[in-house]
């Protein structure tokens, strides 16, 4: 697999679009964060970068937009988030759209967040045309169909109601509640098969009838897999810490990015433009 | 007895575009902007950045893309209270956020991240100084043309949108 870093030194003005997922960001994971802040100091330096998607599970929980608007300046200048906004901000004042799609975890992420560097929430699926490709994208956990519990669940996560019933609880109950959540997880997937906890075939061939290739996160399995005989699976990975106890650790993750020669009209839609994956890499 | 707010026309390849300035509330940003205005330094510079769904810069270069020298910069007034909504005009400016010369842009969407949040590098936002109180569907119009990148600048109109004129019209 190709490394981001050799696209990004040898072919600046061809990256037009980033596509990541699944960073799991939290005070917790220091070096994910710092990771995510060098990938955005990479962007920052793309002289023709005009998307950047984060495609869920961005934050490894997401209990409310207040938990940090509701924050005084002070308190947002220490903020482990701040940092992140910042860069996000001006990522868009340079001219790159940030567009947001919920996950599993971050499903409770809204629009007055994003709204403070630019970004815009999207929803899945989302379909974006590379090239002469329609592809489509979404989180990944819908796909899950054999994981019945698990759908049952997220049809009550993603309803209005039940996330409108959760924002008006004060926030030790929503931490709370969180909690128990995560722990209950933990413990159903601890006595699941692995296939009920990837992606469904079936689920697959539904997803892709009206797109020519399916780009999704959620698994934790990066790769690329032949869906049907003529279309494509890609699945992008979560941000890992390698190597902890070694003397070098680093971060690794699975992206993905959009080029095309840059001298075809610009428009991302230009009949050359590539989609491809890549390895990212940090070193801590 | 109340001052009526001064009004600017700008008179575009595109059609023209008028636009409301709030004296009250940026002082400095409407003096500096009316200044070059009336020594006819926005005339025949263009829009030279364009990026749909955010804003239309422009005021700084020549059709050749050559920039034009301009005054000192002027304090920031983003601690106006105005907001970067869609309608309004607001003051381009590098990373420093008392750099403002002559360059201006028009919100073409409710752009809060570039509000003021403080009085800091990161939070001090762009100074909001007028709105747009004819010319939306220039406006609509221009947001749209094909861009490309110029050199080292990028969202370039590929064919100029110009700025034939500014005049004050009301004082």
């Amino acid at each position: 697999m190709q490394r981001f870093n050799h696209l990004i030194t040898t072919r600046p003005h061809q990256v037009r679009q980033v596509l990541i997922s699944d960073l799991h960001l939290s005070p917790q994971e220091p070096a994910l964060v710092q990771a995510f802040l060098a990938l955005l100091d990479d962007c920052l330096a793309l002289p023709a970068l005009k998307c950047l998607f984060i495609l869920g599970d961005w934050f490894e929980v997401w209990l409310g937009d207040d938990v940090y608007l509701s924050l005084s300046e002070n308190e947002q200048a220490l903020h482990w988030l701040t940092p992140l906004i910042s860069k996000l901000k001006q990522l868009r004042i340079n001219g790159c759209e940030i567009l947001v799609m919920h996950g599993n975890r971050d499903f409770l992420l809204g629009q007055p967040f994003c709204n403070l560097f630019g970004g815009e929430l999207i929803e899945e699926p989302y379909a974006l045309t590379i090239g002469q490709q329609r592809y489509r994208l979404e989180h990944g956990d819908a796909l899950c169909t054999d994981d019945k519990k698990y759908q049952f669940f997220r049809k009550i996560m993603r309803h209005r109601l039940t996330q409108w019933y959760l924002l008006n609880k004060p926030l030790e109950k929503r931490l709370a509640i969180a909690e128990n959540m995560r722990q209950k997880s933990q413990q159903n997937n601890a006595n699941k098969a692995a296939y009920i906890m990837d992606v469904n075939d079936e689920a697959v061939h539904q997803a892709l009838t009206a797109s020519d290739a399916l780009l999704h996160g959620h698994t934790h399995r990066p790769n690329i897999h032949q869906a049907t005989s003529d279309k494509k699976r890609y699945v992008l990975g979560d941000w890992r810490l390698l190597d902890e106890n070694k003397r070098q650790s680093k971060v690794s993750a699975v992206i993905g990015a959009v080029t095309n020669d840059e001298h075809s009209n610009d428009s991302f839609s230009s009949n050359d433009a590539e989609f491809e994956l890549f390895e990212f890499t940090m070193l801590v | 007895m109340v001052d009526m707010p001064p009004v600017v026309e700008l008179d575009t390849n595109m059609g023209a575009i008028v636009i409301e300035l709030n004296e009250e509330k940026a002082p400095k940003t409407v003096e500096n902007f009316l200044n070059y205005v009336k020594s006819g330094q926005y005339d025949g510079t263009i829009f030279h950045r364009i990026i749909d769904g955010f804003m239309i810069q422009g005021g700084g270069m020549d059709a050749e893309m050559n920039e034009k020298p301009t005054n000192a910069p002027i304090e920031n007034e983003a601690d106006n209270g105005l907001k970067n909504d869609k309608g309004t005009i607001a003051m381009a400016r590098t990373q420093d956020p008392h750099s403002a010369t002559s360059q201006f842009f028009i919100n073409v969407k409710d752009n809060d991240f570039l509000n003021h949040s403080g009085k800091n590098m990161q939070g001090w936002g762009y100074t909001v100084f007028g709105k747009v109180t004819s010319g939306m569907d220039v406006i609509e119009k221009m947001k749209g043309v094909p861009t490309g990148r110029f050199g080292m600048h990028a969202d370039v109109p590929k064919e100029p949108v110009v700025i034939n004129s500014a005049t004050i019209i009301t004082q």
